[in-house]
């Protein structure tokens, strides 16, 4: 790869526009939450109510305590808030940007890590909802809820491919972006967020399927049993790894969705 | 010394009213050469292909086939309203613009200070933009636009240039940035404004350059397209 091939390949842009994109991101939070008391705590509010809501739900439904569940159940919506608000945002980024792609040089990669970056911001206002609920349902408290910080880490490497192809995909094909709320929130319900994958059967094999999946096993086998899975880990690695080829390889590949603007 | 260089360009944009979604080229093989020094007119009917070229030059498309050179920084005032947040003050938009401009932070104090005099828009400039009247817009997004100068100056001609009592000080700043720059290729309908500024003229029609020279023959040729047409 030569110098000038490499200055143009799309991991090296998103590094070298990190100012821009990161400036942009935090500017939308300001934005969103401008004249509002507590800003982006709002989210976190809001985050607090569905763990409630859904703790209750699940605590009644396999007659446990009905709290009992609340930590796991945290975990689970904080990080997959992140997911899913991260590629429903990056679906509508580049019909929002047409200015900003028509008069600068800002690559189309940039403005979804933009995206990805404010979800990261929120994703840390509501890990507090992790503490609280934590505290409140008498579960232990310990240093290992650190880890939620270096899997963010893996979720938002792991979210970047897959949320610059739903972008492009749902931009050109406007009839998915229709039917993006449903899909995610299929795949929301096939996550084990509210539930605990069995020992066998389809659900355990769809739970080893799933990427935002192994991210929440992870997290909840080192937090709640102190164990490190290290398999898991290398999975995520390598589902990283794969998703940082693909965007390098198929955004310099796949024509420019500035021309349909 | 800045240059632009292009040979064969061509860009096309996909057809979204066709079912086969046909590829409808907007700059054909294009081939211009640009040396410092030129004031480039580019004048041609709407459609023609000249705010593609404008936009092809400044890097914001990549060419589908041919190559372009560009030796020098470029400064685009295509469209001056680009990444401006309405819900925030004209100061943080204008800090915006200069971040993503790169300045580091000294000198996204002294551009701030700069667009804060130029555009007058004084206790208003920390005011959300969202409130400001039309004129007051464009005072912003003209001072925001032309804060930098830099070797190749890029200019639409949608660039607004606000009220009657701004026009005067907003066409002096052009002018000065038009004789800074040492490159300049100014997009316009007005034959008046670019035969006072350019010394070059570049015809497009129908996504090709039909005629390349001076710029009073390039008016003159102009006209006599529309005529024809």
């Amino acid at each position: 790869m030569n110098t000038s091939s490499f200055s143009q390949s799309p991991l090296f842009l998103l590094w070298s526009e990190r100012r821009v994109w990161g400036h942009l991101g935090w500017r939308d939070l300001k934005s969103r939450y401008v004249r509002t008391v507590v800003g982006p705590w709002w989210s976190s509010a809001n985050l607090l109510s569905i763990v409630i809501g859904s703790s209750l739900a699940v605590g009644l439904l396999s007659n446990t305590t009905t709290f009992s569940q609340a930590p796991r159940i945290a975990i689970g919506l904080t990080i997959w808030t992140l997911v899913s608000a991260s590629l429903t945002e990056a679906v509508e980024i580049f019909e929002a940007e047409k200015s900003l792609l028509l008069n600068s040089r800002f690559s189309e990669g940039s403005l979804v890590a933009r995206v990805i970056w404010r979800n990261l911001l929120i994703y840390a206002h509501n890990l507090s909802v992790v503490l609280f609920v934590c505290i409140v349902s008498g579960s232990s408290v310990s240093l290992r809820l650190l880890i939620l910080l270096p899997i963010s880490l893996l979720v938002i490497i792991g979210i970047l491919f897959p949320a610059y192809l739903f972008a492009r995909s749902l931009f050109l094909l406007r009839d998915l972006k229709v039917i993006l709320p449903s899909l995610i929130q299929f795949v929301f319900f096939l996550t084990p967020i509210l539930w605990t994958p069995p020992d066998s059967g389809p659900m355990k094999l769809l739970a080893e399927l799933n990427p935002a999946a192994w991210v929440l096993e992870f997290a909840r086998q080192f937090i709640f049993e102190q164990h490190m899975n290290s398999a898991l880990l290398i999975q995520l690695m390598i589902f990283n790894s794969l998703s940082l080829l693909c965007f390098n390889l198929s955004s310099k590949s796949m024509s420019s969705v500035r021309r349909m603007l | 010394m800045s240059s632009l260089v292009l040979t064969n360009v061509s860009f096309f944009r996909i057809m979204e009213s066709t079912r086969a979604k046909q590829k409808q080229f907007v700059v054909n093989n294009v081939s211009l050469k640009i040396q410092g020094g030129e004031r480039i007119g580019l004048i041609g009917p709407n459609g023609a292909g000249k705010t593609t070229l404008l936009r092809l030059l400044a890097g914001v498309f990549n060419p589908d086939s041919g190559t372009i050179v560009r030796i020098g920084d470029i400064s685009t005032l295509l469209d001056g309203g680009f990444g401006l947040d309405p819900q925030l003050s004209g100061r943080s938009n204008a800090e915006s613009r200069a971040i993503m401009a790169g300045l580091n932070r000294s000198e996204r104090v002294r551009q701030i200070a700069w667009i804060q005099e130029f555009s007058e828009l004084e206790k208003y400039f920390d005011e959300p933009i969202k409130s400001y009247s039309s004129g007051m817009l464009l005072r912003l997004v003209f001072a925001i636009g032309t804060a930098q100068i830099h070797d190749i100056l890029l200019v639409d001609e949608g660039f607004g240039t606000a009220d009657a009592h701004f026009q005067h000080k907003a066409m002096q700043r052009l002018r000065d940035m038009y004789s800074c720059a040492p490159i300049t290729v100014l997009a316009s309908h007005n034959l008046e404004i670019l035969k006072e500024n350019c010394t070059r003229g570049v015809v497009m029609s129908k996504s090709k350059i039909v005629f390349d020279g001076d710029i009073q023959e390039a008016c003159d040729f102009y006209l006599n397209l529309i005529k024809m047409n």
